[in-house]
């Protein structure tokens, strides 16, 4: 049996701010243009793909982030098995969407890791290392970015009042997380 | 150059056939947060092996051993798979492809472009510098330049010193002696086959 190692081992935590890594989140990235795609992701998932730039959609199980015209992130909204890489979703939407030729799955678990940061004090984080302008984007449930944060790409998603999802690649996560909770430390 | 997927325990992985030292090799390509403990895995069912895990300078002179190029150190934008005599990595059965065209335009198919090619150095422990000129001539003015070193190493399985380069016309030279010349001498080099190791895939096969 293989052991899971996660990106980001430890939490932080400040006043008005705690940061930690939830997983292992399943994330796949679903790509297509047609309209039967939309509709059988819809069917599939028993939930919608945001039509409108920079938001998300959510159901009981999964949440979906547009990231683009034909570009969507869905993630589970639940840690998942973490002895197992076999996701049900991921094998649905294989024989609903990618056999069919309607779109693109494409597991990105791993490529991505989720930080979840809770408290008042998130957007003042984001912006000591962000050039965003997170005014409207704070109070708006559901709103979704890319934008970088200290030169790292990122994607946020305002996830309630005072709860916020971020996604880095593996690579940087480490890096950011270390910057952040520097940052953080100086609030 | 083959692949499987495959199950370590419960999470699915792809292993690959594949090599890039010349021996028999395997990559395991898995999600990131279960390769720490494939490495593991692999080290400890290794240990009666003696498995010994190798850096990428090692990887460097293994590839350059068994004649296998780095895309962007052995060649250019220029090069083409007829170049680097690995002409039969090109389909002759399909009909078109992308860059068919440029393959066997005039130019592209001349006898002396540059051509990928093995340097020996007359004295084995004398190891060229990647990047040196090579010429035929050094007192004909201006001095021709033929091409240049790619990749240089010595080898501890030859017991000598190896160099990749590319040569005008040089798949026609083998044998031939050239010159490299540096600030302060002359080296004396001869042209032989890229591959300086396991030629009949014995290795690689194994």
């Amino acid at each position: 049996m293989l052991n899971y190692n996660q990106a980001l081992p430890e939490q932080k935590s400040f006043q008005d701010l705690q940061m930690k890594e939830i997983k292992p989140i399943m994330k796949l990235i679903v790509r297509g243009k047609k309209r039967e795609f939309i509709s059988a992701v819809g069917k599939s998932l028993n939930i919608f793909l945001p039509t409108e730039a920079n938001t998300a959609t959510q159901s009981d199980k999964l949440t979906a982030l547009w990231l683009s015209p034909d570009e969507w992130m869905i993630f589970s909204n639940e840690p998942v098995d973490e002895n197992t890489n076999n996701y049900e979703i991921e094998i649905l939407l294989n024989k609903n969407i990618s056999k069919l030729n309607l779109g693109a799955i494409t597991d990105v678990t791993d490529q991505f890791v989720m930080i979840n940061l809770k408290g008042n004090k998130i957007y003042e984080l984001f912006q000591s290392g962000s050039p965003f302008n997170f005014n409207d984007f704070q109070n708006k449930k559901g709103a979704v970015t890319q934008t970088i944060l200290t030169k790292i790409d990122v994607i946020i998603h305002n996830q309630d009042k005072s709860a916020v999802n971020m996604f880095v690649r593996r690579s940087f996560s480490q890096h950011l997380f270390s910057w952040m909770n520097d940052a953080a430390s100086r609030l | 150059m083959s692949f499987k997927n495959a199950k370590i325990g419960k999470i699915n992985c792809r292993v690959m056939r594949i090599s890039f030292t010349g021996e028999h090799s395997y990559e395991i390509n898995i999600q990131a947060n279960y390769g720490k403990s494939v490495w593991e895995k692999c080290m400890e069912a290794g240990k009666d092996f003696n498995i010994t895990p190798y850096g990428t300078e090692t990887m460097h002179l293994l590839r350059a051993e068994k004649g296998f190029i780095i895309v962007g150190q052995d060649t250019d934008a220029t090069m083409t798979p007829i170049d680097l005599q690995m002409d039969w990595i090109v389909s002759k059965k399909k009909y078109d492809f992308i860059g068919k065209r440029s393959l066997y335009r005039s130019d592209t198919i001349r006898e002396d472009r540059k051509q990928l090619v093995g340097l020996l150095t007359d004295n084995p422990n004398e190891v060229l510098e990647e990047g040196a000129q090579i010429v035929s001539d050094i007192n004909k003015s201006p001095v021709e330049m033929l091409g240049h070193v790619t990749s240089s190493y010595y080898s501890p399985n030859l017991k000598k010193s190896i160099a990749l380069g590319v040569v005008k016309g040089g798949k026609n030279m083998m044998g031939q002696k050239l010159i490299i010349p540096m600030e302060k001498k002359n080296i004396n080099v001869t042209v032989s086959d890229p591959v300086f190791l396991d030629k009949e895939n014995k290795r690689l096969n194994a």
